[in-house]
């Protein structure tokens, strides 16, 4: 059923309101004597309401909510990337400046050499205690939440222990006297 | 039904990272993103993960949202190319415009009395939904904008990015395909 010419448009038109008012009147007038248009009209009416609101389902219940957690666990994801982001940053700048000026320079191993490691303050190292507690605490949670964060959280592990035999050589060397220090500390 | 824009300090409270501000973006807008993500999936559960997704990149978004914009055209565009761009990634399934018996709508059918009288509401609306799925997605998108949001020519055309007589062009084609495809339903019916 096509209707007559232009009838089409004009039929959409009329069911959209987009009529002027003669326009309306006119095409009122046509219907009533034209069965085919007539015929289109009720078609094209049953598309219409199968396009609207009622056709589409409603919003599930607690869409808000989930989208919110959603949310939430979306940006706690985002703090943690970015403090491995500054983790990184700070790491590839200290290793670079280390590298740029060849291994620990002779004024700071001078220095290192008349420091007793054990005098090292107990609040420090509990300080670090504590920060490792966090980042452990940190490294759960995203773990529970990023794939592939195992992976990060071995390479990080890797790395602290890494930090750790570095560091237990640099307070062995520290407490080495002159005659058996290692070249590299002349 | 149509609400209007959100205030548009509660959108600047957005901006600034309030979550209880884009909670009430969330509500006010779910409506016709969920419709659009529901006539490019016909699927309520897909459709409600599909919302998500728009919600979340409107969140990253927003920043680069100037306030003194009305949000509605901002956010249904983005919902739009959200929607179309997942559809087309993930190859999202919709439903069959055949129907029980392997028969497609589109096709003129036989004249069949018995057939007729079988025809129900219930089904012709089913056919409808089906041929609607099978419809493009921006024409999809242009029809929900139209007949759920109530949106004007102009409105939906700032929204698209498209000119106004392109989706003038598309509503057309649009409701005319899915005319031919119950006409011959409704014959049988009536």
């Amino acid at each position: 059923m096509t209707g007559c010419e232009g009838g089409r448009e004009l039929a959409q038109a009329y069911l959209d309101g987009t009529l002027s008012g003669d326009e309306r009147a006119h095409f009122e007038g046509h219907l009533h004597a034209c069965p085919s248009c007539r015929r289109m009209v009720a078609e094209y009416r049953w598309v219409f309401t199968g396009l609207g609101e009622p056709a589409i389902p409603p919003v599930p219940a607690g869409f808000r909510a989930r989208m919110m957690a959603r949310l939430a666990q979306s940006r706690r994801r985002q703090r943690v990337w970015q403090s491995v982001v500054a983790a990184a940053a700070m790491l590839a700048v200290g290793t670079t400046l280390l590298a740029l000026m060849g291994g620990v320079p002779e004024a700071l191993t001078a220095r290192l050499r008349q420091v007793d490691p054990m005098a090292i303050p107990q609040a420090v190292w509990q300080a670090v205690e504590g920060l490792a507690g966090g980042a452990a605490a940190v490294s759960g949670d995203w773990l529970s939440h990023v794939p592939g964060g195992s992976l990060v959280i071995g390479a990080a592990l890797a790395l602290l222990g890494a930090q750790s035999i570095l560091v237990f050589r640099w307070r062995t060397l520290a407490s080495l006297n002159g005659e058996n220090r290692p070249r590299v500390l002349e | 039904m149509r609400r209007p824009d959100v205030a548009p300090d509660v959108v600047v409270a957005a901006q600034g990272g309030d979550e209880q501000a884009f909670e009430r973006i969330v509500e006010h807008y779910q409506r016709p993103v969920f419709a659009i993500a529901y006539r490019m999936t016909c699927d309520a559960g897909r459709a409600e993960d599909l919302a998500q997704d728009v919600f979340l990149r409107v969140w990253r978004k927003l920043g680069t949202f100037r306030p003194d914009q009305p949000l509605r055209p901002w956010l249904l565009r983005l919902a739009t190319n959200v929607c179309i761009n997942a559809l087309r990634k993930r190859r999202l399934p919709v439903v069959s415009v055949q129907t029980d018996d392997g028969a497609d709508p589109r096709e003129p059918q036989a004249r069949d009395p018995e057939a007729s009288e079988l025809a129900s509401r219930r089904e012709l609306a089913e056919q409808l939904e089906g041929a609607i799925a099978q419809l493009p997605e921006d024409y999809r998108v242009i029809v929900t904008l139209r007949h759920v949001e109530e949106m004007s020519y102009e409105e939906i055309a700032e929204a698209l990015g498209r000119p106004v007589g392109t989706v003038k062009v598309r509503l057309f084609r649009a409701r005319e395909r899915l005319r031919r495809i119950l006409g011959p339903v409704l014959e049988d019916e009536g």
